[in-house]
């Protein structure tokens, strides 16, 4: 059993609070979901209980490229269609899986996920900074950090490989991040009216 | 070589049947445009899905080959009744989507478009929904289920669906309850107030039932065909783009960008708030089914396009092998030309005028 494995259930468990909230944006709720997958897969592989390696680097590479924006578009935009509104959250999400699947999937550019997810979290750095919400933007700087050593393969002298910082940074960052308690009340009536189907 | 290759054929021998089978009753369920626009929209759509649709199998190859975590027995025909009942659940999915969000309505449209309910009617297929369909089947790739697998519960999920398209069954007892047949079908392609946005499924009527958009057909209320904003026209290519022009023209029309965009995600019937209201209910009474006067020499050469362009999709499915792209997207172009072409010359004024000589 690897460390990863105790740094992605951290994660599973802060990211599984976080979708579990009812008052936080569907945005962020469905952001959280996505990691919970992710990390609750990558404890499955690290641990040997049940790896789906292929399946973890899947749900890595939706949060990567569909939950990170998702994340960002909560916090940068609260008020947007897709931060409110359960449909578009999803339709985000859908639209977002269909551009990894091609650049990530077909096109193999993992890169361009990541740079995704680092311009994700560096969009809601600037916007906690300018709101000045130093909780969540010292919570977001950490999540970038984890990024970004992740990234360039930073480890911790032998006792944390880069994944477990990955993990351990969008941990603490989430934490910060949910624990804002600065969300808007939702008024719970839907922006978004079905009106008169076609046939 | 394509399975449609054999199906076509099949496919034309049930609607003889059917057509027979109407006139030794006495009812009349064909109707000649109708007929041959149906005919050529799903010629159409083969000639159009052999270059999306290669995009749609390249894609699912690629996941299955990258995120695909368990191998599975192909001799084992559980392997294949599970991909077909996975499959099936994932169809009722794109089918709700293609109903239920505009931009992909636009693409699903064109199968609804006609005003009467044959078999002919299975043959209007798009010839846009390669680009958003594969999507949906990702679950199976992740699961490993080879290409060749996902292929053939495709094509017998398609097929099964062709003979679901008529007036001519009733209802079929306890099928009923699982099933997806005529008389249920029936009720989704119906544009009356209990119709809409009912009964998705492709093979199976309990995902339906599931997710509770499963509706019987009424005895007191026969379902009226055809969609609340008709095409009113024969035009294969105008059929199949259609309503992609609309929702730009709206999207342009209506102000802020929060209602442009729902212009392209919202349900079809969603209105922007300065729009005029649009009445829910459907008025049986007040129906009038699109028809326009069918000259004899325009008959005549119609039939003959429509003969023909199946002959040609015959020959295109067996030697698209030997074809290379840039053929294959000239033959496409061409056919989609063609049809084009006819779909206007029906509604031309001088075609119009001579049927009043």
């Amino acid at each position: 059993m690897s460390s990863m494995a105790f740094t992605d259930g951290l994660l599973a468990l802060v990211s599984l609070w976080l979708a579990s909230r009812a008052q936080a944006p569907v945005a962020l709720r469905l952001a959280c979901a996505l990691f919970a997958v992710a990390a609750l897969l990558g404890v499955l592989r690290f641990s040997g209980i049940y790896p789906l390696p292929t399946w973890h680097q899947f749900a890595s590479m939706l949060g990567a490229v569909a939950a990170f924006p998702l994340l960002a578009v909560a916090i940068v935009w609260p008020d947007a269609l897709v931060t409110r509104n359960t449909r578009f959250a999803w339709i985000f999400m859908c639209v977002m899986t269909v551009l990894g699947l091609i650049v990530v999937g077909a096109w193999q550019k993992r890169a361009l996920a990541d740079a995704l997810a680092l311009l994700s979290v560096l969009a809601i750095l600037i916007t906690l900074v300018r709101q000045r919400q130093w909780r969540g933007a010292l919570a977001s700087a950490v999540m970038l950090l984890g990024l970004a050593l992740f990234a360039s393969k930073v480890g911790a002298g032998g006792v944390l490989v880069p994944g477990d910082l990955l993990h351990i940074g969008m941990a603490l960052g989430l934490l910060g991040l949910g624990t804002l308690a600065r969300w808007p009340a939702h008024s719970g009536v839907s922006t978004y009216d079905h009106g008169v189907p076609a046939a | 070589m394509s399975p449609y290759l054999f199906a076509i054929p099949v496919f034309f021998l049930l609607i003889a049947i059917e057509l027979w089978v109407a006139h030794r009753r006495g009812v009349q369920v064909y109707r000649f445009q109708d007929t041959l626009t149906s005919m050529n929209i799903g010629t159409m759509s083969q000639f159009v899905n052999t270059i999306g649709g290669a995009i749609s199998v390249a894609m699912y190859a690629i996941l299955v080959e990258r995120f695909g975590a368990f191998t599975w027995d192909t001799s084992n025909p559980l392997t294949w009744v599970l991909a077909l009942v996975l499959y099936d659940f994932f169809y009722y999915w794109v089918h709700r989507s293609g109903h239920e969000i505009n931009i992909l309505w636009a693409a699903h449209v064109v199968h609804h478009s006609s005003e009467e309910f044959n078999m002919s009617t299975a043959m209007r297929q798009s010839s846009t929904g390669f680009y958003f369909r594969w999507v949906f089947y990702t679950p199976l790739a992740l699961l490993g289920f080879p290409l060749k697998v996902f292929l053939t519960v495709a094509v017998i999920d398609l097929v099964y669906q062709f003979w679901v398209h008529t007036r001519l069954i009733g209802r079929l007892g306890f099928l009923e309850l699982f099933l997806v047949t005529p008389s249920n079908h029936r009720v989704h392609h119906g544009q009356n107030d209990y119709c809409i946005d009912k009964n998705y499924g492709g093979i199976f009527s309990i995902w339906d039932r599931m997710f509770g958009t499963y509706a019987d057909e009424r005895a007191d209320e026969e379902p009226m065909y055809g969609v609340r904003k008709p095409l009113q026209s024969w035009n294969p290519v105008w059929g199949n783009v259609q309503h992609y022009f609309a929702i730009v023209a709206r999207a342009r029309a209506t102000a802020g960008w929060r209602n442009k965009l729902m212009c392209f995600f919202a349900g079809p019937g969603w209105q922007p708030p300065q729009a005029p209201p649009v009445s829910a209910h459907f008025e049986a009474d007040k129906f009038v089914r699109f028809a326009t006067p069918a000259p004899q020499v325009m008959r005549r050469v119609a039939l003959a396009v429509t003969v023909v362009g199946s002959l040609l999709l015959m020959y295109f499915l067996f030697a698209q092998k030997g074809f290379t792209p840039v053929q294959r997207f000239s033959f496409s172009g061409a056919m989609v030309l063609v049809y084009g072409t006819l779909g206007y010359a029906w509604l031309h004024p001088r075609v119009q005028g001579k049927a009043h000589v």
